[in-house]
């Protein structure tokens, strides 16, 4: 039953941006994801297998804002370190913590994450260089787009950061060649954070309208070692260039499996055309039953009188 | 739609046939050799509007019939005078009748032959 629930709300969420994604020019985001509200109550009533199995659906779903997947990230690190203690545990558990200060550089979703799991992204936090940025999602096109970014527990001039971006092409299918990615350094500043512009017109940049930017930060050091990189080009970060949409907030929208309706309902059914119309058949087809009935009154034949033995006379 | 049908049979069955009169000839004459020609004339008031003639032969023994049928301009009343007539010399038998037609019916007219 929980197995065909899981189904149902997966299969639902997997319609949500099948009709919604269209155009690879507009990104739609969930209000809420079902399967993550299922796993924290799972993680509270103490079957973290459960819980990893809810987030797994959770994360496959489409159209999760970065608070959605910082939760997931969260909770599934939670889910992992109260399972009995193992190296695959720990290591899945720091994969997941660094994915979400990737995700969340404040660490704001450890609110959701249990005791463990935050003494563990506090540890994890001090012993690794981690690329913190906070990630684009809406910005306005036309205008040039700042990526800030900074590298927790490094030492000031000891890596250099680059972002690699791309717009993605108007296509449904987003398809494209990795190798199209436009590297830019991103210079350090006087806090220590580093930064870098995307300007309109230059460098693939359109200079208006609704397109979605797919980009990712590297760390690397000064030898050219990748200490981290936040977002990657097989999953890049994608951020929505806008004209008319708010700055930084993601527009949700209820999702079918939360009870909202399509982006693209049923197309109306055309018109009838003029020829179809009661008000042109109804009067021609009275005219032709009542001619046909006056018709058959009219052509009807005669009874004829009884002729006699030498014949008929029709009189003038 | 039914409606229509129905009233369309209802007028189809009230369809009337022409207003005639069955004039049945008779007398005692045997064919040809007593008479051998019917001669008819029909009279609306002092016009006549119609004369015709009939062989008699032994296959057309007395009595004999003729239909008149108004399918043209409406006779009220109408008159028929009858000849037997032998050789187209002598009259040999005569008859009359006055008969009014009536509206989509056949009226059964008898009129008997007798010697002038």
């Amino acid at each position: 039953m929980q197995r065909l629930s899981r189904s149902i709300r997966a299969a639902l969420g997997a319609l949500l941006l099948a009709g919604q994604v269209h155009a690879a020019a507009e990104i739609q985001y969930r209000a809420t994801n079902l399967n993550l509200e299922e796993a924290k109550k799972r993680l509270v009533k103490g079957t973290p297998e459960e819980a990893l199995e809810e987030l797994k659906i959770a994360e496959g779903l489409p159209g999760n804002t970065n608070r959605h997947r910082a939760e997931i990230f969260a909770l599934r690190a939670s889910a992992l370190l109260a399972q009995p203690a193992s190296p695959e545990r720990k290591q899945g558990a720091d994969e997941a913590l660094v994915a979400l200060f990737h995700t969340d550089p404040e660490g704001a979703a450890l609110a959701a994450a249990t005791a463990a799991a935050q003494e563990r992204a506090k540890a994890l936090k001090a012993e690794r260089p981690l690329l913190l940025h906070e990630r684009q999602v809406t910005v306005r096109s036309g205008r040039p787009v700042l990526l800030r970014a900074r590298l927790s527990g490094a030492q000031p001039g000891s890596a250099r950061l680059f972002a690699h971006y791309r717009v993605e092409p108007d296509a449904a299918d987003q398809s494209g060649s990795d190798e199209d990615y436009v590297q830019i350094p991103l210079e350090p500043t006087r806090s220590g954070a580093f930064e870098g512009y995307l300007r309109p017109g230059i460098g693939g940049i359109p200079a208006g309208g609704e397109h979605v930017v797919r980009y990712f930060l590297e760390a690397r050091s000064p030898e050219g070692t990748l200490l981290d990189a936040n977002g990657s080009a097989r999953e890049p970060i994608r951020a929505q260039l806008s004209a008319t949409r708010a700055e930084g907030v993601p527009d949700t929208a209820l999702a079918l499996d939360e009870g909202g309706r399509a982006q693209n309902p049923v197309l109306p059914p055309p018109p009838t055309p003029w020829y179809r119309r009661w008000a042109v058949v109804g009067p021609i087809g009275g005219a032709v039953v009542v001619g046909a009935v006056v018709a058959v009154i009219l052509l009807q034949p005669k009874p004829q009188p009884v002729v006699g033995t030498l014949g008929r006379i029709d009189l003038p | 739609m039914r409606a229509l049908l129905a009233a369309a049979f209802l007028l189809a069955g009230c369809a009337q046939q022409d207003a005639a009169l069955l004039v049945t000839f008779s007398g005692a004459y045997r064919t040809p050799t007593d008479a051998d020609k019917l001669a008819i004339q029909v009279y609306d008031g002092a016009a006549q509007i119609k004369g015709v003639s009939f062989p008699l032969t032994a296959q057309t023994p007395l009595p004999v019939s003729v239909t008149f049928v108004q399918s043209g301009a409406s006779h009220a009343r109408v008159k028929i005078n009858a000849q037997l007539t032998l050789r187209d010399v002598s009259v040999v038998g005569i008859g009359t009748a006055q008969v009014d037609f009536q509206a989509g019916r056949t009226v059964q007219v008898a009129i008997d032959l007798i010697r002038p």
